[in-house]
Parts: structure tokens; sequence; C-alpha cells
């Protein structure tokens, strides 16, 4: 079921040149948050839960057009990564940690997210999320890993050591991984100290366009892809990895893990097939091409970014023009 | 083969069937050429290993000239095993001042060994996949193809646009319906994004060159050459009052002979017809015009768009505007054999006063095996006769209306239309 990114017949949508969905993250109450890119970036919170049904478009800046990841702290201030054609951002407003009745009286918080941050001219963001105490965020860019506490807009750079991808899996599991397969356990605390645990090595070296990490992890296990479609499944207590399968197209873009442990993602270019990986049979499936009749007519092409919603649902991003965020509900 | 049908003095019609090639099942495009010739293309969409094959009508013999075969022009033959270059849809486009009729290929005629082909299933399939809409450009003055590109990988061209000022082609592509432009000069492509999941049937331009089109929920596009955007309008083109706009998309567009605004059908049921003015405002103005094809109807009834549908919008040298469109008996009774030609329909060709927007039918347009309902383009000779394209059983075929007052001349047919 595809949802355009508005109140559906009351607002226009976030215009189709900026709408390209290349983040999400899920908030409170099973809030989720994107962020965009196009002629112009973009944050906006969405839900389906209860009466709402909607998105609501909190703006950006005039500069910025691409959105790099974006995440809640504890403290419900929404942190955003964007780049402007020639630096690096930090954006944060309020997180919305509920939707209003979307059927009578509604009303909505729609200030637009702060300017927080600006990273030197050249300094680019690739992706950020919470670190373990979930108080501050843990970023990467091009030149640095970075932490950024939101409350005093404060940013600590530290080495890159070759990361190039770094993901919450949820459950104080912040994990990175290297451009020589290392994957490391991230443990920060409150002086904002970082700590990188090895946890185990894959037999691959990446480059950060085709790596693509699960968005979140489900029995201690999460899963990445390497750019040739394999996809190796890590267990966090066992510190092992096992290339589990293959997608049948490549690059992988984008994975998340509902309830049960069956891993979604969808993979291709052009025209991208979604697929499931089931680990207790380790049957894998081509689920074809996204279409949705529900809501908005609408083929799904393009897909960038995912996370799971409380009861299993999955929420994709659409990495396209015209935008929009997909819900699929798995199969019983 | 010419079979005449309809002798009324006034707008005499003549059916041209594709009776060479017995199993054409399509005829989207046709399209006066650059020195005011009728070019048409017989396509092959629903049979495994189909070709598409340009032609144009011979006044000289009141026959066809059956030209080139697009897979044998462009080096894609019929059993490749891919999706073959089955049909040219609205996207023949007259260059005026070199004489080039440029046009460019659509997929879905199924690879030689299937039955059908689906873009989805075989997007990433080597062997299956269509390997891309060619753009041919074809001397109308020697009568040979000079060259031909690709000019959208895997993607078959929904219709085509002609900007001679920026020398650029503009294109959607389907399945994706993405804006593709495409520079005459460097022979290279642009792809400046989607539009939705349902083509635009037609891109027209306007006097300031700008191009437009709409998406899925009727809301016109337009892309300045000028800032390289595509904008979007916040409204809607017209509709019935129970619909809600979505699927209200250009199916066909014609220029005034002044150039000031267009008329345009609607590619929906209850299609409509609009007026637009262009320049006017910040994104044109609007005039509905109301239903094009049958007002009276049971609305609770979905009808097939083969039925209920109105195209071939073309103007005459009498300064009215004339276009095909369906009627029929009974809602209930969408009785086809073949899902585009139906048993109690009836197809006519509409003349409107553009001064007083009055309209009649003028004549009915009746093949030997029925009703011809579906129009899908029309366009205006050298001699000022009028031609529509019909899409029906097959072999398919076009009419030809002549016009009462008309005089032999060799530019009754400018200004170009210069859009599929």
């Amino acid at each position: 079921m595809a949802l355009q990114l508005n109140f559906p017949g009351m607002t226009t949508p976030i215009p189709m040149n900026e709408s390209y969905i290349t983040a999400l993250t899920r908030g409170k109450n099973d809030i989720i948050f994107g962020g965009t890119s196009g002629t112009t970036a973009h944050i906006f919170a969405a839900s389906i839960r209860s009466t709402s049904g909607i998105a609501v478009d909190f703006g950006g800046d005039s500069v910025s057009t691409e959105c790099r990841g974006l995440t809640c702290t504890s403290g419900d201030i929404l942190v955003a990564g964007v780049n402007t054609p020639n630096n690096g951002r930090l954006w944060t407003r309020n997180a919305m940690t509920a939707m209003p009745d979307c059927i009578q009286e509604w009303g909505f918080d729609v200030s637009q997210p702060k300017i927080a941050y600006n990273f030197p001219k050249g300094e680019k963001v690739l992706c950020l999320t919470t670190d373990t105490t979930t108080v501050f965020v843990i970023g990467l860019t091009n030149k640095h890993v970075f932490m950024f506490n939101p409350k005093s807009n404060t940013v600590r750079l530290y080495n890159k050591q070759n990361i190039i991808r770094l993901t919450n899996l949820g459950g104080g599991n912040v994990v990175a991984l290297t451009s020589k397969g290392v994957v490391y356990k991230v443990e920060t605390d409150k002086t904002m100290e970082i700590k990188f645990v090895a946890l185990t090595k894959l037999d691959k070296c990446f480059t950060n366009k085709n790596v693509c990490i699960s968005s979140n992890s489900i029995g201690g296990t999460f899963y990445i892809a390497d750019g040739k479609g394999s996809i190796y499944g890590i267990n966090l207590k066992k510190r092992n990895v096992k290339k589990v399968t293959s997608a049948h197209l490549r690059p992988v873009k984008c994975m998340t893990i509902t309830n049960d442990g069956r891993l979604y993602g969808f993979c291709g270019d052009g025209m991208t097939n979604l697929f499931v990986y089931t680990p207790r049979t380790g049957e894998y499936k081509n689920l074809g091409v996204a279409v949705s009749v529900l809501n908005l007519r609408r083929y799904g092409y393009e897909f960038s970014c995912a996370v799971t919603g409380h009861d299993g649902e999955l929420m994709f991003g659409e990495n396209d023009r015209g935008g929009c965020l997909w819900a699929y509900f798995p199969k019983i | 083969m010419k079979i005449t049908m309809n002798t009324n003095p006034a707008f005499s019609t003549n059916f041209y069937q594709f009776t060479k090639y017995p199993k054409s099942d399509s005829g989207w495009g046709l399209s006066t050429g650059p020195e005011g010739r009728i070019y048409v293309s017989v396509c092959h969409e629903c049979i495994p290993g189909g070709t598409v094959i340009v032609a144009r009508y011979n006044e000289t013999k009141d026959d066809i000239d059956y030209l080139f075969d697009v897979s044998e022009v462009t080096g894609d033959p019929v059993d490749s095993g891919r999706a073959t270059q089955c049909k040219i849809h609205y996207s023949f486009v007259p260059s005026q001042d070199d004489g080039i009729l440029y046009c460019a290929t659509h997929l879905s005629g199924p690879p030689i060994d299937l039955k059908a082909y689906s873009p989805w299933l075989f997007w990433h399939d080597k062997t299956k996949c269509f390997r891309g809409s060619e753009l041919i450009a074809y001397d109308t003055v020697k009568d040979k193809v000079l060259w031909h590109d690709i000019i959208i990988p895997k993607e078959g061209c929904r219709c085509l646009a002609f900007d001679s000022k920026h020398k650029q082609l503009y294109a959607l592509s389907y399945p994706r319906d993405h804006f593709i432009i495409y520079s005459l000069e460097t022979k290279t492509r642009r792809d400046l994004g989607r539009i939705g999941s349902i083509n635009s049937q037609v891109i027209f331009l306007d006097k300031h060159n700008r191009a437009w089109m709409t998406d899925d929920y009727g809301h016109m596009i337009r892309y300045n050459p000028d800032t390289d955007i595509l904008e979007q309008s916040t409204y809607v083109l017209p509709h019935e009052p129970y619909q809600t706009g979505w699927h209200s998309v250009l199916y066909d567009v014609v220029a005034s002979p002044d150039g000031e605004c267009v008329y345009i059908t609607t590619w929906s049921p209850a299609p409509r017809l609009i007026r637009f003015w262009p320049t006017h405002g910040e994104f044109g103005t609007v005039e509905d015009l109301g239903c094009a094809t049958q007002s009276k109807r049971n609305t609770a009834i979905p009808f097939s768009m083969f039925l209920d549908h109105s195209g071939g919008v073309v103007f005459g040298n009498d300064g009215n505007l004339y276009y095909g469109h369906s009627r029929w008996d009974d809602d209930n009774n969408q009785n086809s054999d073949t899902n585009r030609q139906f048993k109690n329909a009836t197809g006519a060709v509409v003349q409107l006063n553009p001064q007083t927007l009055e309209r009649k039918e003028v004549a009915t347009l009746t093949r030997p095996d029925g009703a011809a309902q579906y129009i899908s383009r029309g366009a205006r000779d050298r001699n000022g006769d009028l031609f529509f394209m019909n899409v029906g059983r097959l072999p398919v075929g076009f009419f030809k209306m002549t016009m009462p007052g008309r005089k032999e001349s060799s530019n009754s047919h400018l200004p170009l239309r210069i859009w599929g």
C-alpha cells in the first residue's frame, strides 16, 4: 500500500522533485519518520496506526538536497543528517510522539527543523543513528565518525577507521562495518566515548555504495548484503557469520526483518524486486515488483530504506520521483 | 485496401485496411509528415515475434504504400528471443525544416516463443527484455531511413514530441513513466525522472516551447527548457463529479490554428473535452467543454476504455475542430468479440465550432465488419482531407474523410502538429 507524503484529501504531497525517500526511522507509538532527497530535502512523519494514515511534511532548509539518515533520541529529539551541495548538516526538531485524531479536529506541530550543526565544506554526511545510550547520535561522514549531542548541538569527531556504515539494530545494538569486512559492535557512554568491539569479520571487501545492512535484528541476528547480492547472517551473541542466501538481483537496496525473523528486502536496479528469506527453512523467494491498489494506485520501482513496524508490518521508502511510503504486510 | 463506407457527399469516408498484413492488430500512430502526406504504423502487438511496418497513404493510387519494416531497419529481428519492435504508438513527429519524420517504437509484443510479454517480469532478463525504444529518422524526400538510435533502453516510448527550437525530442517511457529528453544534436538522452504509473498519452508544446503532459491524478506537468525542471499544477483536469481525477490523463491534443490554445481529450471513462490556454495565467487556463462521448450513462458501471473513447482531434481548414467519439445503445451490453470492437457501439466524427462550441456528428465511421468506435489519432493532409486511425478487428486500418470544398494544394496540412 503506497502512502503519498500528505494528508490524503487535505494537503498537497511533498513536491515530486523533492520526494525521493532516502531515510526512514521508527519513533514512539510507531510513528515513522522519513527523510527525502531531490531539489530540496524534507523530513516528515507518517503513521498508518489508529485514525492516522497520513504523512506530515516538516520541510527543510532551502539549501539541503539530500537526507542520508535520521533518528529519534530517547529525549524525543529528531535528528536528520542532510547534505547541501557543499557540506553536511545536522537538523533537529521535536520528534512527534503521538498522532492526533485524523478524522476530526486534528492539529499538528509542523515546525521546520533547525540547523543544529554544519560540517566544514567538503564534509558530507553518509549515515547516522542513535548511539547505545540513545541519548546521543552517532554518524559517519566521508571523513570522520562523529557523535552529536542534540541538547548542546555539539559534535565530537573521531577517526573513521575504514568504517563505511553504521546502523542501530535496536536494543542498544549499534554495529559498524568497515571496508575490510570487519563488523564492530559500537559501544558508547554518557561521556561520548566510543569503543569499537570486533564482532566478526566477513571474508569480503566492501564499498560504501553496494553494502546493505538490515535495519534491525531479531533474536540477535541481523544481515549484511554485499555488492554481489550475497547475504550474510550475523549473530550478535554468538559472534558468528554465515552466508545464508543470495539475492536474485544485485545490488540489495534495503532490508528489514519482520517479527518472526523473516528477512525482506528490495534488490536490483531500475525495477527493484521484493524478496523474502525465511531463516527457519532457508527458503528464498522473489516476490516481484511492488504495486499498490489500496490508497494509491501505483507501481513501486525504486526503494532505498526500510523499517519494521510494531506488529511486523514493513515500511519501505520509495526512492523515486513522487516517492511514497509503502506498507507491506507479510504473509501470515 | 480501400473500402468506401460512407457516401455522404459532404463528409464522405473511406476505410483503408492493412490487408497486406492480415494479422495487424493495432495502428496507434497516424501523423502528417513534414511534406503533408499521411504516415501510419501497422502494428503487431499481440502476436509472438510481431513487427511494426511504417506505411503512407498514396493519394495518387488512393491506396497504402508500405515503406519499411522496423525490425529490419533497426537490426532487431523478430526471432531475437526478446520482446520485439512491434509498434509505434503516439510517436510520429515531423520536422518541417529538413523533411525528416521521426518515430519511436513502443513495446508489448511478446518474444517469438512466448504468448505474452510482461515488462515487469522480464526487466532483468537479458535474453527476453525489450532492447529499447528505437528512434528512427526517416527522410521523406529521399524515402530512406537515415539513422536510428535507442532513445529509451529496456522501455517503450508511449508518446513523442519535437522541440525544433532546442533540437530535442521529448518522450514518456513505458512502463516506468519517465520523462526523457533526447538531443538530436548530440544524440544523447537525459532522464528527468518519473511522472507516475499511467502514461500521459501525448506531450504537447506551447508557443514558448514548454512541454506539457499529465500525472496519474490529472495534474498538468510542465517541462520548461529554460529552467530544466518539471513543474506540477495544483489543479486537476476536469472529470465527472463522481470521479476523483485519477486517470484524467491527456489522451489527444491538437493546437488551434493560431497556436493560442489546444483542444484536449482525456484518457478516462467519460473522457473530457477540454480547451486549454497554456500561456494564460501562471499554469494555463482550463475550459471544461464537457463529456466527449456519451454523457447519459449508468455511473455505477465501469465502461471498457475501448468502448468509451474519444480521440483523433484535428482541425479542418474550415476552422472547425473534428474528433472521433463513441456512443452506444445499452450500458449493460458491452458486447465485444475482440475487446476493441463493440457490437452495439457507434463511432462518429464530431465537428465542433470553436466560436459557438456547437457540436454535431458529421460522419459515422463504419468498417465492413462493424462500427469503428475507437479512433486513436487524426491528421490533416496537404489537400486538407482528414484521416483517422481506427483500432478494432484485425486487420486494422484508417479512415479518410474527404472535406467539403477541398482544394488540392501543397500546404493545406500547415501548421504542422509536432507531437504524436
